[in-house]
């Protein structure tokens, strides 16, 4: 207890330079908190995302990926509901199995037209959430009803083409049979997705109005599947296409279907880990200048604890201690001002526009608090002083007792 | 009795590519409850003989032993004990723990061999009472004149009962009066705890209170005289 009081008692008397390497704990635990509070944000965001576009397994006709019109239907599945029910009979693990359709179209209201890129999808769907919670008018795919269910666009897009929810809006298409085909839907639903690009590039038709309006009415363009537990996609992957020997399928994991996100994640965390360590390196190394000069201003007050009886590990302590305690402070305040800042941006976001699009589909970017991230920066703090300490320790440790009595 | 016997000890010093002869070789014992005094001029090795009986220091040749130990055969932790249960320490700087108080300066030694805190606060309050200081208890050391820091000092050599105070020119930074004071205490505990007092001074006065006067010069004994004492 005595060692803790000389400790925090030196920390008082040498106060400009307590404060100093606060400052400097303080400085690493803001900055590694935020930056973690964005890296959370962006892995999570990036998997929210990849689970609610892409899912964890999609299934298409051999053939599929390597298509050169993005939007054709020579790639087709026959008779997806008796697959999905083979496929839930056979595997463990499945959340969900859905039959989607996508396909190019143009949209024609009055004078106005788009081309844009249709999505049939289940009108009780998991995936497309931004679209579905960004609802601002009229309802989702209504499900109850199983004749037409209606078109649903983005704000974006009706204003565009001057629509209003119940307008009549024309959608015309390349049927199956290569021919064009166009039907008239009535606006159900308007969204805001918060991405740019879901907003402009996408509407939504239910599965069987795009099976009607494409002339596929036993088939569908893609089967998406999320797993209860994303890692096990590659094990299901294996089982799928076991299950399906003799059919020339495509089966993709989400790793697969999304490497280069995986690698850009990746890339960012080592950035973000090399940025880090260039901090705790810098701060460290005012730490250590200056309690190096606090340890060798007490030279003598230290020998004169040897030459009473103190033992060197003591006396290593001792300064740790000191070091330990403003590492602890620091990180205190550091997380008293980061973590506002970080539960602040994950309720409310920030726009970094185009990049915030190009990282995690949305055109807000949201931090993450984690609890595990808190705790280790927390600690980095306290390390940071710690090892700042150690080398001003050693030093003085090495010292003679006699050599220390004579400093001045 | 003999507490501390020296023998044929020598102490060199390496200056760059100079050796200095601190002590030539020196013998003499410290027999228990002495109050023995080191003089000679400055450079003499006075503060080297101190330093190697005070287990912060090792000889370059010869040895010493404190209650039979040879002392140069212990290891860091070992001089470290035999400081803190054995030897108690007064500089001429004083060299108080500026953050703690006079209580916590007094107790630090106690603090360190583990006793308990009621029974430190007390043998600390006794000390200070010895020593005069009671009134200053929970003041800082720079707070108090140098005669009352090195008196601070004094008590706190004695806290944990040692065998042997080694005090290094301790009247050094006082005046004549305070110099007084501060041996008058030395010899009055002297008497009362029993302990040995080993001392090195510039101070003609302090002939007057010890048993025995070393004469050191150029590293070597000139002398062993009777103080005025005995």
């Amino acid at each position: 207890m005595i060692f803790l009081k000389i400790a925090l008692l030196n920390l008082k008397s040498h106060y400009k330079r307590t404060i100093l390497i606060i400052f400097a704990v303080l400085i690493s635990v803001f900055v590694l908190e935020s930056v973690s509070g964005m890296m959370e944000g962006l892995r999570h965001s990036f998997f929210q995302s990849l689970m609610q576009e892409g899912g964890h397994i999609q299934i298409h006709k051999a053939g599929w990926k390597d298509r050169l019109q993005q939007f054709t239907l020579d790639y087709r599945i026959d008779e997806p509901d008796r697959l999905i029910s083979e496929l839930k009979t056979n595997l463990d693990g499945l959340v969900r199995v859905e039959k989607l359709m996508s396909f190019g179209a143009l949209l024609i209201h009055e004078d106005k037209n788009l081309a844009i890129m249709g999505q049939g999808i289940e009108p009780d769907t998991t995936f497309f959430s931004s679209v579905r919670e960004g609802l601002v008018e009229g309802s989702f795919l209504n499900p109850d009803e199983n004749s037409r269910t209606g078109i649903v666009l983005s704000r974006a897009i009706c204003g565009l083409l001057n629509l209003s929810l119940g307008d009549g809006v024309v959608v015309l298409v390349e049927d199956s049979e290569d021919s064009p085909y166009y039907l008239e839907y009535p606006v159900t639903g308007i969204f805001e997705s918060g991405s740019k690009q879901t907003d402009e590039q996408i509407f939504f038709l239910s599965h069987s109005d795009a099976q009607e309006l494409l002339y596929l009415p036993d088939a569908t363009t893609e089967i998406r599947i999320t797993l209860n537990d994303r890692s096990h996609a590659s094990g299901t992957a294996g089982k799928i296409v076991d299950i399906l020997t003799g059919e020339q399928y495509e089966v993709e994991t989400w790793t697969e279907l999304n490497g280069s996100f995986i690698v850009f994640i990746e890339m960012f965390d080592v950035i973000m880990f090399i940025i880090n360590i260039f901090i705790i390196i810098v701060a460290a190394t005012v730490i250590t200048n200056a309690i190096l000069m606090n340890v060798f201003e007490r030279v003598r007050e230290y020998g004169t604890m040897r030459a009473i009886g103190l033992k060197k590990r003591q006396l290593f302590w001792l300064v740790m201690l000191e070091g330990g305690s403003q590492g602890f402070i620091g990180s205190i305040l550091g997380m008293a001002l980061s973590l506002p800042l970080v539960i602040y941006l994950q309720n409310h976001g920030f726009s970094w526009g185009a990049l915030s699009e190009f990282m995690v589909g949305s055109s807000t970017y949201y931090f993450r608090f984690s609890y595990i991230q808190a705790v280790i920066n927390f600690t980095s703090g306290v390390l940071i002083a710690l090892a700042g300490s150690l080398y001003a320790a050693f030093v003085n440790t090495k010292m003679n007792v006699v050599e220390t009595l004579r400093f001045t | 009795m003999e507490l501390v016997t020296v023998e044929g000890v020598k102490k060199d010093y390496t200056l760059g590519k100079t050796i200095i002869h601190a002590l030539r070789g020196v013998d003499f014992t410290v027999e228990t409850g002495e109050f023995l005094s080191i003089v000679g001029p400055s450079g003499c090795g006075k503060t080297t003989l101190l330093n190697l009986i005070g287990c912060i220091d090792t000889p370059t040749e010869g040895t010493i032993r404190f209650e039979g130990t040879d002392i140069a055969g212990l290891n860091d932790n070992q001089e470290a004990d035999m400081r803190l249960h054995k030897i108690g320490f007064i500089f001429q700087s004083f060299n108080l723990i500026p953050v703690l108080n006079i209580t916590e300066n007094v107790e630090f030694p106690m603090i360190l061999t583990g006793t308990p805190k009621q029974e430190r606060r007390q043998r600390a309050a006794e000390l200070l009472e010895a020593v005069g200081l009671s009134e200053y208890a929970a003041h800082k050391p720079d707070e108090l004149s140098g005669g009352q820091r090195q008196r601070v000092a004094i008590a706190r050599s004695l806290v944990h009962k040692p065998k042997l105070i080694i005090a290094d020119e301790p009247t050094a930074n006082l005046d004549s009066e305070t110099s007084r004071t501060v041996m008058s205490i030395m010899q009055r505990l002297n008497e009362k705890e029993k302990v040995t007092f080993l001392f090195s001074t510039h101070n003609p006065l302090v002939i007057e209170y010890a048993h025995r006067i070393i004469e050191l010069q150029d590293g070597l004994i000139r002398g062993i005289k009777e103080g005025e004492r005995v």
